[in-house]
């Protein structure tokens, strides 16, 4: 209770986010008396980020910053232009078609949030659009990306429930090109009420001399999908390759990026990334303290104790894992929650694993949009130059068509016709 | 240097480090030709000398931080190519994510020193001049305190002076149950406390920035009063 | 008071169902005075993270895969040498001999105290779909997902194969797009995570015993009475006993499903790692004088 009090009060001050939750787990400690804990918590917070799993975040954001150097994110966009029919809004579609190709090859929201932040929305604000708009569809485009196959996020519910990956990820296409669809409607009502600029149609030679200037530039991302898909890099690893072929094309071809260039954007991705990533470790470290005062297990009989009915289980679970995103990670969620909710949902009310991990995905994943914590919303913040809180407000019909879809499979899970 | 101007020397450095007089006249000075903070850091020369090796640690700390993830992307660039030619670095992903935690904890202190740290800052929107000045104030307090428990955690942890007394690693452990100086790495046969090592260094340094904000907002707001 | 106890299997996994029995049993014979919380799937961290909690006494109980241990004190390395046995019953009774026993008093200087032995599935060979075994081929050339422990990465690098560890949340990627050709899993996992459905062939060698240990901290366990000792002695002796006697009947469990599942599952004698077998011994023998103890009693069986 004091440590939810202390939490409250000093986000209210303006604490920074970090050290309310750093602050909070010393509190739940002096709270529960475990003293004990004082002495593993440095290595803790340490150990919160020591994982492979985050090393997209500092790779993507360099990488941004590398193609936003070089040119190359421009041209990209001017492709995307001269392709496209003069439709209200049309940057803002061709940033959310982005967001789900890459969506069906990288599995990390902040990954997403970090490139397209530097490409598309200076090039958006660039046509016409408010950039803390670019920025909110940006981020929000950004949610599909643990959803729409591959995944992280259900790799690692996978290993918790032993469910082969593959079937996770083929759970995960529906919903995530519903998701898609719902943001279109979103964007279209945006494009109305904003009424952003179209894409200026432009002479057919244009077209073609825009056409053949990007062709170079395209060869940075295929680079980074052919090298995962030819078995030659990680996912993770591809930022890397992809951003040497940035340098390559930025400095060779296009002579924008400038080997003096290099160092700023590398400091300028360290200081992005290295602040997230430190928040990551604060919410680590209150989740490892909430889990020695045993809270997910508590929670998992609490839900049990209230109902008998599958889906006011899942709905009671939703409100509780929608709570918890707010100041946790997705991947950290899913350890602290699937291995003791899973047994209940599946023995205890019938429910179909595959089902519950991707309600429990889909649910966490709006987390990264959250406030107080969520690296995503931070990230686009701060690698677009807006506030936080004012995306999160613009972000709220995007959170609406997320709940609408989390609804529909809710009520699927539930339901054992519909699995 | 001869002995009379090096105690001169120290003295006016004592005097520039300890009091906040300075920072203050530094801000007022900074104030009534219409600079800002950072403005005044630009110019470091008018800085007393708290705010320059503040400013001297925070550019240390760039530099550090963005050779740090060179090196990482590098890495993993180096073992995409290595592992294709079926040599792949063993200790590869071991070494990329430490680099990645050094990265994070840098990030983090650069972002105390620029006031860069993600807040909610609904409260201060609705506060005038002043009371965003007192608010500031107090926030910063609390950011330094928070730093110097963890300060004094991470000093518990790497106990400098049971080590020295107990004269190894493993003697610390069998005699007190703290096996920091016992753990290895996984794959790069290195100790871990080389990486731990990051800990101390991060509260060193942010300390030191979150001192440095602190004065800083109390020189604001005693310009202020004067006024 | 309340123990907590920590390990990395999910909830499904044996382990993990032991870890809740014993719970169970703990505070059924001391009326209540004595609980067990259960944190499983690596709750509070990974193995290495846990050992840091148990040395300092934050965390009391854990089941650690020899892993972590060997890290620590490559002498436990040799409880995972090539074809130390023929079957998990085998394996069982290995683990309960001197050998393994005298083992456990390497613990101390870790800050753990031991408890006894259980295991995990003998380990066998998945082999992608990008290249199937020939008649009479080896593993040589391929790149085996391992972990990045000195035996395992020593018995690869001897088969002619290239080792290539890979994180968990990256492997069943690159094991679909071909980063990797090969894996040393278990019957369990390659069921369990579909692995099974990737690869062109089970290698069915169960080459490897893979043994858990369960442990306290040293430090927590100074503070208990004698019969708190005993009794957790007692009961961790009975589940880490359960735990062994079971799983050569999941294995073979596991081991009908792929078959049924369609999966070819071949049983090449050791010839298929090539010489790295013989040359393992020689190396680890080197290193260690325990092997030969532990391969006399292996021999023994
Ligand atoms: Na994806
Ligand atoms: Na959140």
């Amino acid at each position: 209770m004091i440590a939810a009090v202390a939490f409250v009060a000093l986000i209210a001050l303006g604490v920074p986010i970090a050290w309310v939750l750093v602050l909070t787990s010393l509190a739940l400690i002096a709270q529960g008396g475990d003293w004990i804990l004082l002495e593993s918590l440095p290595q803790q917070l340490f150990g919160g980020i020591e994982t492979y799993a985050l090393l997209a975040l500092p790779l993507f954001t360099l990488l941004g910053e590398l193609m936003g150097a070089g040119g190359i994110g421009r041209r990209l966009l001017a492709l995307a232009g001269a392709l496209l029919p003069p439709l209200k809004g049309g940057l803002a579609y061709v940033n959310l078609l982005a967001n789900v190709l890459m969506a069906s090859v990288l599995g990390s929201t902040t990954a997403q949030i970090t490139v397209m932040s530097r490409l598309a929305v200076p090039e958006m604000e660039r046509a016409g659009h408010p950039r803390e708009l670019s920025a909110t569809i940006t981020a929000a485009g950004g949610l599909l990306a643990p959803i729409l196959p591959p995944s992280m996020n259900l790799i690692v519910f996978a290993a918790i429930a032993q469910l082969p990956v593959a079937e996770l990820f083929v759970a995960g296409v529906v919903p995530g090109l519903v998701m898609a669809g719902l943001f279109v409607v979103v964007i279209a009502r945006l494009a109305r009420r904003h009424d952003l600029p179209p894409v200026a149609p432009a002479p057919m030679a244009e077209r073609g001399r825009v056409i053949i200037a990007a062709l170079p530039a395209l060869c940075v991302p295929l680079i980074a999908v052919g090298s995962i898909l030819t078995g030659l890099a990680t996912p993770t690893e591809a930022a890397a390759v992809s951003a040497c072929a940035a340098v390559l094309v930025g400095m060779g071809v296009y002579r924008e990026l400038r080997l003096r260039d290099i160092p700023g954007a590398l400091l300028r991705a360290a200081k992005g990334a290295g602040q997230v990533l430190f928040l990551v470790a604060c919410a680590q470290l209150l989740g490892w303290v909430l889990t020695y005062s045993n809270l997910p297990a508590m929670t998992a009989r609490l839900l049990q104790d209230l109902t008998q009915s599958p889906l006011v289980f899942l709905l009671l679970l939703n409100l509780m894992l929608l709570a918890l995103g707010m100041i946790m990670e997705p991947i950290p969620a899913i350890i602290l929650t699937a291995p003791v909710l899973l047994p209940v949902a599946t023995d205890v009310y019938g429910i179909d694993p595959v089902a519950f991990g991707i309600v429990t995905c889909v649910n966490l994943t709006l987390g990264l949009l959250t406030p107080p914590v969520g690296a995503g919303l931070y990230t686009a913040a701060l690698l677009t130059g807006t506030r936080p809180l004012g995306l999160a407000r613009r972000l709220i019909p995007f959170f609406l068509a997320v709940l609408v879809t989390l609804l529909g499979l809710t009520v699927a899970a539930a339901n054992p016709f519909a699995s | 240097m001869a002995a009379h101007s090096r105690q001169k020397f120290f003295a006016f450095a004592l005097r520039s480090f300890m009091s906040p007089l300075n920072l203050r006249k530094a801000a007022r000075r900074g104030r009534r030709r219409g600079k800002t903070r950072s403005e005044m850091l630009e110019h470091g020369s008018e800085l007393p000398v708290l705010a320059r090796m503040d400013r001297a640690i925070l550019r240390l700390e760039g530099a550090v931080a963005a050779l740090l993830l060179g090196a990482l992307a590098l890495l993993m660039l180096a073992n995409v190519g290595l592992r294709a030619f079926g040599r792949p670095l063993l200790w590869g992903d071991e070494l990329a994510v430490y680099l990645m935690v050094w990265t994070a904890f840098l990030g983090a202190s650069i972002a105390i020193a620029t006031r860069m740290q993600v807040a909610v800052d609904l409260l201060a929107e609705r506060l005038g001049a002043r009371g965003r000045d007192r608010l500031a104030l107090l926030v910063d307090a609390v950011v330094l305190a928070a730093l110097l428990i963890l300060s004094w955690l991470v000093w518990r942890w790497f106990d400098p002076v049971g080590l020295l007394r107990t004269g190894s690693g493993a003697a610390l452990a069998a005699e007190t149950f703290n096996f920091i100086y016992q753990n290895p790495t996984l794959t790069l046969g290195l100790p871990k406390t080389l990486f731990w090592a990051v800990l101390p260094v991060f509260c060193l340094c942010a300390a030191f920035h979150a001192l440095a904000a602190l004065c800083d907002d109390i020189a604001r707001l005693s310009a202020g009063r004067r006024t | 008071e309340t123990l907590k106890m920590g390990l990395i299997t999910p909830p499904s996994h044996q382990w993990t169902k032991s870890a809740a029995t014993l719970a169970d049993a703990l505070s059924g014979e001391t009326g209540g005075r004595l609980t067990l919380e259960v944190f499983p799937a690596g709750q509070l961290g990974n193995e290495a993270q846990m050992l840091q909690q148990l040395q300092s006494g934050a965390l009391d109980l854990a089941f650690l895969t020899v892993g972590e241990l060997t890290n620590r004190d490559p002498e436990f390395g040799v409880l995972t040498a090539p074809y130390l046995v023929e079957t998990g019953e085998e394996a069982a009774r290995l683990l309960e001999g001197e050998v393994a026993a005298g083992l456990l008093d390497r613990l101390t200087p870790l800050g753990l105290h031991g408890l006894g032995y259980g295991q995990a599935g003998m380990r066998i060979v998945l082999l992608s779909k990008s290249g199937p075994l020939e008649e009479g081929g080896t593993v040589a050339g391929r790149k085996i997902r391992t972990v990045p422990l000195a035996q395992e990465l020593d018995f690869w690098r001897l088969a002619g194969t290239t080792p290539t560890p890979l994180p968990l949340t990256e492997l069943y990627d690159a094991y679909a797009n071909g980063q990797i050709d090969g894996m040393q899993i278990d019957y369990e996992g390659a069921v369990n995570m579909g692995f099974a459905d990737l690869s062109s062939a089970v290698l069915a060698t169960e080459h490897m015993i893979f043994p858990m240990v369960a442990v306290a901290s040293a430090r927590k366990w100074q503070g208990f009475s004698e019969e708190d000792r005993a009794l957790i002695e007692r009961l961790v002796g009975e589940e880490a006993a359960r735990i062994r006697a079971l799983y050569p009947e999941i294995d073979a469990g596991y081991r009908a499903q792929l078959e049924a599942a369609g999966v070819p599952v071949l049983t090449p004698g050791p010839e298929v790692f090539g010489p790295a077998v013989e040359e393992w011994n020689a190396l680890w023998g080197q290193k260690t004088p325990v092997l030969e103890q532990l391969r006399a009693e292996a021999d023994a069986l």
